[in-house]
């Protein structure tokens, strides 16, 4: 690798490190699944909002 | 987690690590405060002044034409708080991972609500070129600019800003352009409007005139959306990753959003206060775009106010889509795991930016259509960055609280209070915005 002077070998490992870290995927409480569905839910509902409005402009 | 035992550095990491060096020598220097903070700040102050767009300024400018200044000017202050809160999160988690927000969401989530994610951000991001290049148009439109050159203009800028391959070329640049968001101010000062009423209502509150109604709600909804969307969580992480910032650098970051913060909500403000005198005047602009507005400001601050305007509209449709862009670009090289860095060789991330780009010319081509009906989403695609925000805002506070991921950096109880009461706020801001276009009849 071609380092520049002013920076050191330990400093460009240091990023490259944080940058392919890989995180282990987390469990979901069934709680939080519960959130996560009743957002998503609730953002597909306020698109569906969101269509009336642009329907009644064009109307 | 799995650490890599060797990692071989990538020419981003090296450029990374360059500014990391920059920011430590001048922290040991005497006296550093306010220039270590010269070489952090960047991120918070684009993410904000991208944020100050064209849809959220013509939003802006639809507000104070409709209800003058009484109500809004202390709504806009409590919406950029709010946004303050949320883009302190975003930041935090980058700046102890070093890792960008859709790359966490996949880690951690899984691919299933990791597409939900992006699915949200791609095609809210999309919208919003699309609104940004109506912006474009419509300012350079006002000077006799054919909508073909603006948008090849802008393009063309998008592209030389990327073609340095730096990330703090890219930054200094975009913040060079993202200041001129300030020309709002001269705008309002030509409005002549009356001080002792401005401090009047950013002190006391005024009650919103006619009350809420649909309309009213709209716009509401709209100016939240003008200050806290989805990609800027995605920007603002992205980018503090990118600079080689870690939590070392966290009060200089705060500092960073909060002057962000501040400097968009004052330019929000002015264009508030700009447009005032249509509303003292009885001039009904609930539909105005961009030209019209210049067009019937006028009378009110003249031909100059009125250019400064267009340009100004202009000038936030170009940050605006530099920073948007940048966001999916970001966004798409984290989840298919190629280079996506703005330190990457041209060579190395040619598909991020490809992605950058490309996404803006779409959108750009989209608005050079001839009579394609895309007027009607300029202040509705704030709205549907409102509605798309609180499952962003659950992904970000349950990633913050992540002991793993954030060990004792993770948010505190104020932090959780007020992620919380930001998310619930939103969340019923948004079912009342449904429920006055079920049910209008409760409103009037």
């Amino acid at each position: 690798m071609d380092m520049n002077a002013s920076v050191s070998e330990q400093d460009a490992q240091f990023f490259a490190r944080r940058r392919l870290t890989v995180w282990p995927r987390r469990n979901l409480s069934a709680g939080l699944s519960l959130l996560f569905w009743a957002l998503r839910i609730y953002v597909v509902v306020m698109l569906v909002v969101v269509v009336i409005v642009l329907h009644r402009a064009a109307g | 987690m799995s650490e890599p035992p060797q990692a071989a550095p990538a020419p981003e990491d090296i450029q990374r690590a360059k500014d990391r060096r920059a920011i430590e020598q001048r922290r040991t220097q005497s006296g550093a405060g306010l220039r270590m903070l010269m070489l952090v700040l960047g991120p918070g102050v684009l993410v904000f002044l991208g944020e100050n767009d064209a849809p959220s300024m013509l939003s802006y400018a639809a507000t104070g034409a409709q209800f003058g200044v009484g109500f809004f000017l202390p709504f806009v202050v409590a919406t950029f708080a709010i946004a303050w809160v949320v883009q302190e999160m975003a930041a935090r988690v980058g700046l102890v991972t070093g890792q960008g927000h859709a790359q966490l969401i996949y880690a951690r989530f899984g691919r299933f609500w990791g597409g939900f994610a992006m699915l949200d951000l791609v095609a809210g991001n999309f919208l919003t070129l699309v609104t940004e290049f109506i912006g474009i148009r419509a300012g350079l439109g006002f000077f006799g600019v054919a909508p073909v050159i603006a948008v090849g203009g802008a393009i063309a800028v998008m592209g030389f800003a990327i073609s340095t391959a730096r990330y703090r070329r890219w930054e200094q640049m975009t913040l060079g352009l993202a200041l001129g968001n300030a020309i709002f101010l001269p705008v309002a000062v030509l409005a002549h409007p009356s001080v002792p009423a401005i401090g009047h209502a950013l002190l006391s509150w005024s009650p919103l005139p006619g009350g809420f109604k649909p309309s009213s709600m709209t716009l509401m909804i709209a100016d939240i959306g003008a200050t806290v969307t989805p990609w800027m969580l995605f920007f603002q992480q992205g980018a503090v990753t990118d600079k080689g910032l870690t939590l070392r650098d966290l009060r200089s970051v705060r500092l960073d959003i909060l002057i962000g913060s501040v400097l968009a909500a004052v330019i929000a403000i002015a264009a508030i206060v700009a447009t005032a005198p249509l509303f003292a005047h009885g001039i009904s602009a609930g539909n105005f775009q961009a030209a019209q507005f210049a067009e019937a400001l006028e009378p009110y601050v003249g031909h100059l106010g009125a250019a400064l305007f267009a340009i100004g509209i202009f000038e936030a449709g170009l940050v605006a889509a530099i920073t948007i862009a940048t966001a999916s670009a970001y966004a798409f090289g984290e989840v298919i795991g190629h280079a996506h860095s703005l330190n990457s060789r041209l060579r190395d991330g040619w598909l991020f930016y490809a992605v950058l780009l490309g996404s803006a010319a779409s959108a750009g081509a989209l608005t050079l259509i001839p009579g394609a009906p895309l007027e009607e989403i300029v202040i509705l695609v704030n709205v549907v960055a409102t509605l798309a925000m609180p499952p962003a805002l659950l992904f970000l506070l349950v990633m913050v609280n992540d002991r793993a991921l954030m060990g004792s950096a993770r948010n505190g109880v104020l932090g959780n209070v007020a992620g919380i009461g930001v998310t619930v706020f939103l969340i019923g801001s948004g079912l009342a915005f449904g429920a006055s276009v079920v049910a209008p009849g409760w409103f009037n």
